[in-house]
């Protein structure tokens, strides 16, 4: 029932069902503290979810974390339980734990209400994400060097310029 | 939509709202729920509309179609303008100017409790007048949700309700329809379901007390804040609840929201040496578990001890968790199926949380850790009873800010009944019972985290759900809340905003609720009238 705001779930379980992407691909639909287990376990961490950033609905954003672009929704205080990325991050900052490289997936979307569906500018997005989710981790290995990033893409209208800087 | 909630749940037929006025007032609420998720209102068990006006793919009404579905509905009565009033509260409370004498407070949300969750206080003349908690997170319609579905669907769909604790609705749900049903289980499952609830109370007790309850003791902002300062005992809380993540991942399947657990036992269990892998981190989490008990211990308490009527299950071998009659600290004893005899849910306008309160005498009660250690702290582990003994606290206490210490010492009987089925555990031949489906009603209750858990379903032949009642344990504690707080105000009513806030939100979060859960979100307002005022 999140409609748009469940795209991050979605995606992931899409690409589970496909498989074959090299990396563990995890739910994690809330609490925060165990975000940190799963920080401590990798050195590149990349987070598909949905995003309201004011840009055109089923745009696709890439960007590195943590970025002064995008604040992680659970920053609000309508998070309805645990604690999120960012609360994490301070933590690790507290207890001095090392952080992996982060990047962030972002599916805009511009409704955040129940929803049993998603909509179809999402559901597009979602359909170019899965495909495309190869390049897209091969764009995020070449970061930072490669300096690709902040990336922003709209389906159907930017396939090019993903496929030519990962070729 | 709390009210509507209780009218669906009692099978009330009718109407209670006029109909051109409940359309209107529907729609301001739910204009923005899809049509699927009304749809799921429908008592008699209908999964689809009928009528003119609907849209089953279309996921927005307008009112129009919400009259003809306000027509469908069975038993929904008024309630809605919550939202409404609530925004009217705001805006009133917005506006700080000390009105001759009165004077406003506002937190805007109380951090550091699960869920959202909102606090008004009136004070006048230096008196304490009005105290309301105010739930306004979207009221939970799981037990409307559950009804037409299959019986052995209510573990997962119940685990939804709470991420924290779904364990404990798992559980709660298992047993009533076990109990409903006849189902007696293996000796071996009964020993990992407590396994399971071990694990927990492990991660959520944890979590509770070094990130979200010890800042306030310690006068820091902020778990976060406090690591930084302590960050030994920061990273103890973590591993102890990662310990029970790692209990309730081996046998539940997953940390969050378990997958393993059905009516009869459980879709697989561990394997003997599964479990036996995890005796060097228990025997780590029992030492850590025991420096927990001493470290809240030597905290200072508020002087704070209202008299309370506690409540909570009593076995007579063991610690309450899975089963065990109702008790209470006033001499009540009862079996489950009386539960609803002794305790009534009322629909109160502030909240979008049911409040619980004694039938006899409409009193609220206290349910959770301190209630359970208060009670049954004779059937604790030895080494948890010992701490318990020799901690400092004189038991039983009234002090609802001790509740960290009770934590503590749960938190150390947990890891070593854990231990202890560990090194007893033999694989049963089945990992559940078979048994045959037939039309039957049942209740169950269980001791999740925070407290007394109870559910009641009713099934069909097909064995689907007629109905359901879920009573969680912050929504059995909302009462006494407010109660507390109106014991704690009169003292602090000339302190400043700020530091009424911070003793509000401190005594709240004693509590550990979990308002996701009540609510099937703390913003504190005060204002003030009278001339003590700021």
């Amino acid at each position: 029932m999140a409609g748009d705001d469940g795209a991050g779930i979605e995606i992931v379980r899409r690409l589970r069902s496909i498989g074959g992407f090299g990396c563990r691909l995890l739910e994690m639909s809330q609490s925060g503290v165990d975000l940190l287990d799963i920080l401590q376990e990798t050195n590149i961490v990349v987070f598909v979810d949905a995003v309201v950033s004011g840009s055109e609905a089923g745009m696709l954003h890439i960007l590195s974390l943590p970025s002064p672009d995008l604040q992680p929704r659970t920053l609000s205080t309508l998070s309805s339980h645990g604690w999120g990325l960012a609360e994490m991050l301070d933590l690790c900052h507290a207890l001095g734990r090392p952080v992996p490289s982060m990047y962030l997936l972002g599916i805009e979307i511009h409704s955040t209400t129940d929803s049993t569906s998603l909509s179809t500018a999402v559901e597009n997005s979602l359909d170019f994400a899965v495909e495309h989710f190869s390049s897209i981790l091969a764009l995020i290995g070449c970061e930072p060097s490669a300096g690709h990033l902040p990336m922003h893409i709209v389906p159907g209208r930017d396939d090019s310029r993903l496929e030519s800087l990962c070729a | 939509m709390q009210a509507s909630r209780c009218r669906v749940r009692a099978g009330i037929a009718g109407r209670a709202m006029s109909w051109a006025l409940d359309a209107r007032g529907m729609w301001r609420v739910v204009s923005r729920l899809p049509a699927r998720l009304l749809r799921v209102l429908w008592s008699d068990g209908e999964s689809e509309p009928r009528g003119a006006g609907f849209h089953a793919e279309d996921g927005w009404y307008g009112p129009g179609q919400i009259s003809a579905a306000l027509a469908r509905f069975h038993g929904l009565c008024g309630g809605f303008p919550l939202g409404k009033r609530q925004a009217g509260e705001e805006r009133m409370s917005e506006n700080k100017e000390a009105v001759g004498s009165q004077r406003t407070l506002k937190l805007e949300y109380l951090t550091r409790v699960e869920g959202e969750g909102g606090l008004s206080l009136r004070l006048e003349n230096g008196k304490v007048r009005d105290v309301k908690l105010n739930i306004f997170e979207p009221p939970r319609f799981f037990e409307a949700f559950l009804r037409g579905r299959h019986f052995q669907e209510v573990p997962d769909i119940t685990a939804r309700i709470c991420g924290i604790c779904p364990v404990a609705y798992q559980m709660s749900s298992v047993h009533a329809l076990e109990a409903a049903l006849g189902v007696q289980v293996d000796p071996a499952i009964r020993l990992l379901r407590r396994l399971l609830y071990c694990g927990e109370w492990i991660e959520s007790h944890a979590l509770h007390i070094y990130l979200l309850h010890a800042p306030d003791f310690l006068g820091y902002e902020s778990g976060i804040s406090m690591a930084g300062t302590y960050p030994q005992e920061v990273e103890r809380g973590l591993r102890l609840k990662k310990i029970g993540n790692m209990l309730l991942e081996l046998l539940g399947g997953r940390a969050i929201h378990p997958v393993s657990v059905c009516v009869g036992g459980f879709y697989k269990v561990p394997r003997r040496h599964q479990l036996l892998d995890l005796r060097s981190d228990l025997e780590w989490a029992i030492q850590a578990a025991k420096q927990t008990v001493a470290w809240v211990a030597s905290f200072n308490f508020p002087d704070f001890s209202p008299r309370y009527e506690f409540v909570c299950l009593s076995h007579p071998d063991e610690y309450p968790m899975n089963e065990g009659e109702i008790v209470s600290s006033s001499g009540l004893k009862l079996d489950l199926p009386e539960y609803e005899h002794a305790f009534l849910e009322e629909h109160v306008a502030h909240s979008t949380a049911l409040h619980s309160v004694r039938a006899a005498g409409g009193t609220s009660y206290f349910v959770g850790p301190l209630a359970r250690i208060n009670l049954c702290r004779d059937k604790l582990f030895p080494q948890a009873r010992a701490a318990a003994e020799s901690c400092g606290v004189s038991w039983p206490s009234h002090n609802p800010f001790v509740g960290i210490v009770a934590r503590a010492i749960e938190l150390l009987h947990a890891c070593e009944e854990a231990l202890s089925i560990i090194h007893a555990y033999q694989e049963p031949e089945c990992s559940r019972t078979e048994f045959e489906v037939h039309k039957a009603e049942g209740c169950g209750a269980t001791e999740a985290p925070r407290g007394l858990l109870f559910h009641r379903y009713r099934i069909n032949e097909q064995g689907l759900i007629e109905f359901a009642k879920i009573v969680p344990p912050t929504s059995q504690n909302l009462r006494r809340m407010e109660d507390d707080l109106r014991l704690l105000l009169p003292p602090i009513v000339h302190d400043s905003d700020a530091a009424i806030a911070r003793a509000c939100e401190n005594l709240v979060r004693s509590y550990d609720p979990c308002i996701s859960c009540s609510t099937h979100f703390l913003q504190v307002k005060i204002a003030r009238t009278g001339g003590t005022g700021h």
